[in-house]
């Protein structure tokens, strides 16, 4: 198993996730699956503008531990 | 530790005495560099009493632990001593290219005790050190200062690099700063008049020794994985007109974790200013000296649209080692009234300082009075807080035209306000009344005028409001150097998620902004671990950018295990940020400071609350017991936020200052 780190849409709460974020994938899971078991499939994901470690990758980009799943937001700050 | 030179140079101004003395690894293990190695050093050394501006004070320079390793995001200096602003500890750190030349000088910090006789600055090179007249340079703003100091002091292709005060520091002003590269300041505390109350104009380096890793590979690792990643971050199609209504959504009055990375796209394209198009309706910027909501501020959004800044840049910059990039030069050559052809982009801070603060709806008046303060070396936070007092004094009949040597200082009068700043930099008239900040100005004039000052501690509040981010109410008050949002706020703490390096901090979650004015001890928790992570960072001589781009990004505790050598863990770097932090409130104590007396402004709580906009009606009425909280959690006493000995000894500070540098 692999575990990624994943900020969901406004922090929404989601039943695949730890308390802290993490959720538990089997080795050789893609970013696709990931997003799709968050409840977000491809067209969601798209409008939500998920990455993959900052990126915009194909969601068959396979995960990696520790890998970190977010979608775009606006942070303040100066 | 290996990434440190392991010696720090010690200079007395009075007698002329240099020398350079090594610094026991000890002292490095449990408070890295930067910042800790500063707190420890004037802790130890800056007697009970000392008279800021007096001989007695110590203004130390110092380098981070990782800054020159290769690690990104580490290019930071930091001064530090007691603070004339607010009679405590001071600090501030800086951009730029001066940090690595201190290290590659052969020390990581430069302590200055005494006061000289006549100008002098210190030149410093792989074999050279001493002590030079200053006369030439004495009366010049700090960028010419530092242009024709790099000029007379470079030898070969090694460009010096030069820390400098303005008119500001010169006149001992206890809001100016120190500056570096034409235009970047260590602003905040009031450092800058500590330097010339040494009359010491400047510090100029030309050194080029190595600064060494345990592991370089995995610091060159750690930084092109890093690099990568923000290589490649794209801002989504957004403009600059669009940031308000996305500012709107941020007013909503919820809170939640996020991955901080995403806040580099931002910075990169547009830098600071992006924030002030962003924060006036979300209720992050303070308004017409904290007292108006956005309908005070019309037409703020459309001036102060940063697409419009962008259009202006001729070139942008990063800071030593920073892969992001959110400085830029902007031609001024079209400005009004603009005497330069060009100023650094100006930082959010700046921008609502003077400008929806000021209610001064004039962008082009913020690049002028950016490059005025910049060159003078004054903190625009502290001065911009400054006129929004007199201002509101000349509205309210404390002050009139006979004070205020003519200006109609009425809110958003641009040139007024111009040419108050301009009297501030030279403390000439009225000017002077305002050069020392708020505090000290409400003194002076009285009146009832204090409940004006928007200062804590005698620092004044920057451009982020405590109610909308809850986190600030206990960080502009606790934090040993009162009146920073550069600390920690609510904000930061969702985007790092430092649950995830260190066992005590609690996971942000979805929640109302509300629950961050309650005193709980989840906040408290968080409050803490975010204040203990930063003076790691500060340590490191880390980027709060950087630091903001979460734990999952900016990989701190890996950086600093390969760059020394060590396999400790998030826990136990937590505790190097907590025996900082006590250090420096251990500071405040020594030097008379009540903690418990170091109060928020009534506006700052909602007292009076505001009557429009997205704060409309909020109100913090447990600032006092969020505080003594966060203290709890220190190990620091509830009540009066003395370090509890039993923590002093857990931490080993005792030990610590009992340790002696050695020749």
């Amino acid at each position: 198993m692999i575990r990624v780190k994943v900020f969901t849409p406004f922090g929404l709460p989601n039943k695949k996730l730890d308390e802290r974020g993490w959720m538990e994938l089997p080795e050789g899971a893609t970013f696709g699956k990931a997003a799709a078991g968050l409840g977000m499939p491809g067209p969601v994901a798209k409008i939500c503008m998920l990455r993959l470690n900052g990126e915009a990758l194909p969601f068959n980009t396979p995960l990696k531990d520790s890998d970190v799943i977010s979608c775009v937001v606006f942070i303040r700050g100066g | 530790m290996v990434s440190c030179m392991g010696s720090i140079l010690e200079v007395d101004l009075t007698s002329g005495e240099i020398k350079k003395t090594k610094v026991p690894d000890e002292i490095y293990y449990n408070v890295l560099s930067g910042k800790g190695l500063g707190a420890w050093y004037c802790l130890k050394n800056i007697p009970a009493g000392a008279d800021p501006l007096g001989p007695d004070n110590i203004l130390g320079i110092t380098s981070g632990a990782l800054t020159g390793t290769g690690a990104l995001f580490c290019g930071r200096w930091t001064v530090v001593g007691k603070s004339p602003l607010t009679g405590g500890w001071g600090d501030s750190n800086c951009g730029g290219m001066f940090a690595p030349a201190i290290k590659q000088c052969g020390v990581d910090a430069i302590f200055f005790r005494g006061v000289s006789e006549k100008p002098v600055y210190l030149y410093m090179d792989n074999r050279t050190c001493e002590l030079r007249d200053a006369s030439a340079y004495w009366g010049l703003d700090a960028t010419e200062a530092e242009k024709r100091l790099t000029e007379d002091s470079q030898k070969g292709k090694k460009l010096p690099r030069v820390a400098v005060i303005g008119q500001a520091g010169e006149n001992r002003s206890c809001i100016a700063g120190i500056c570096n590269d034409g235009g970047r300041i260590a602003a905040r505390s009031g450092l800058g008049g500590v330097m010339g109350s040494k009359r010491l104009k400047a510090v100029v380096l030309a050194g080029s020794l190595p600064i060494r890793s345990a592991q370089p590979e995995r610091v060159k690792e750690l930084s092109s994985v890093m690099g990568r990643k923000i290589k490649r971050m794209l801002v989504p199609p957004v403009s600059g007109a669009m940031l308000p209504m996305v500012g709107r959504m941020m007013g909503l009055p919820v809170s939640f974790p996020m991955d901080g990375a995403m806040s580099g796209m931002l910075l990169k394209k547009w830098g600071t200013p992006m924030n002030q198009a962003l924060a006036v309706v979300s209720g992050d910027a303070p308004l017409k000296n904290w007292s108006g909501g956005p309908k005070d501020v019309p037409g703020a959004n459309k001036e102060f649209n940063p697409d419009k800044i962008l259009a202006m840049e001729t070139a942008k910059y990063h800071c030593y080692s920073c892969p992001m990039g959110c400085g830029g030069m902007l031609d001024t050559g079209k400005v009004p009234g603009m005497e330069y052809d060009e100023t650094h982009k100006p930082e959010y801070e700046t921008m609502n300082q003077f400008g929806p603060l000021l209610v001064n709806n004039s962008l082009d008046s913020i690049f002028i009075i950016n490059e005025l303060l910049n060159r003078a070396g004054m903190d625009t936070i502290s001065a911009g807080a400054t006129v929004a007092f007199a201002i509101e004094c000349f509205e309210v009949g404390i002050l009139t035209k006979a004070d205020t040597d003519g200006l109609e200082l009425t809110w958003g009068n641009t040139q007024a306000i111009i040419a108050l700043v301009k009297k501030m930099i030279a403390r000439e008239g009225f000017g002077d009344v305002l050069a020392d900040g708020s505090r000290i100005a409400a003194r002076r004039i009285g009146k009832g005028s204090e409940r004006l000052a928007m200062q804590v501690g005698g620092s004044e509040l920057p451009a982020h409001d405590s109610k909308n981010d809850g986190h600030l109410v206990t960080h502009y008050a606790a934090e040993p150097a009162p009146g920073k949002h550069t600390v920690a706020m609510d904000l930061m703490y969702n985007a790092m998620s430092l649950c995830d390096i260190c066992s005590w901090a609690p996971p942000a979650k979805l929640r109302n902004k509300k629950e961050n004015l309650e005193p709980t001890e989840t906040v408290a928790l968080a409050t803490a671990a975010n204040a203990c992570y930063t003076m790691m960072m500060d340590g490191a001589g880390g980027c709060y950018y950087g630091e903001m781009m979460g734990v999952h990004t900016f990989k701190l505790i890996e950086y600093l295990n390969a760059a020394a050598g060590w396999g400790r863990s998030g826990d136990d770097y937590m505790e190097i940020g907590k025996r900082v932090q006590t250090m420096r409130q251990l500071f405040n104590v020594k030097q008379g400071i009540d903690p418990a007396s170091v109060k928020l402004p009534g506006r700052a709580l909602g007292y009076p609350s505001l009557r429009s906009g997205p704060l409309k009606g909020v109100k913090a009425p447990y600032a006092k017991e969020q505080v003594s909280l966060h203290w709890k959690v220190m190990g620091w006493d509830g009540e009066t936020g003395v370090p509890a000995p039993e923590t002093v000894e857990a931490l080993g500070i005792n030990a610590l200052l009992e340790m002696e540098v050695g020749a």
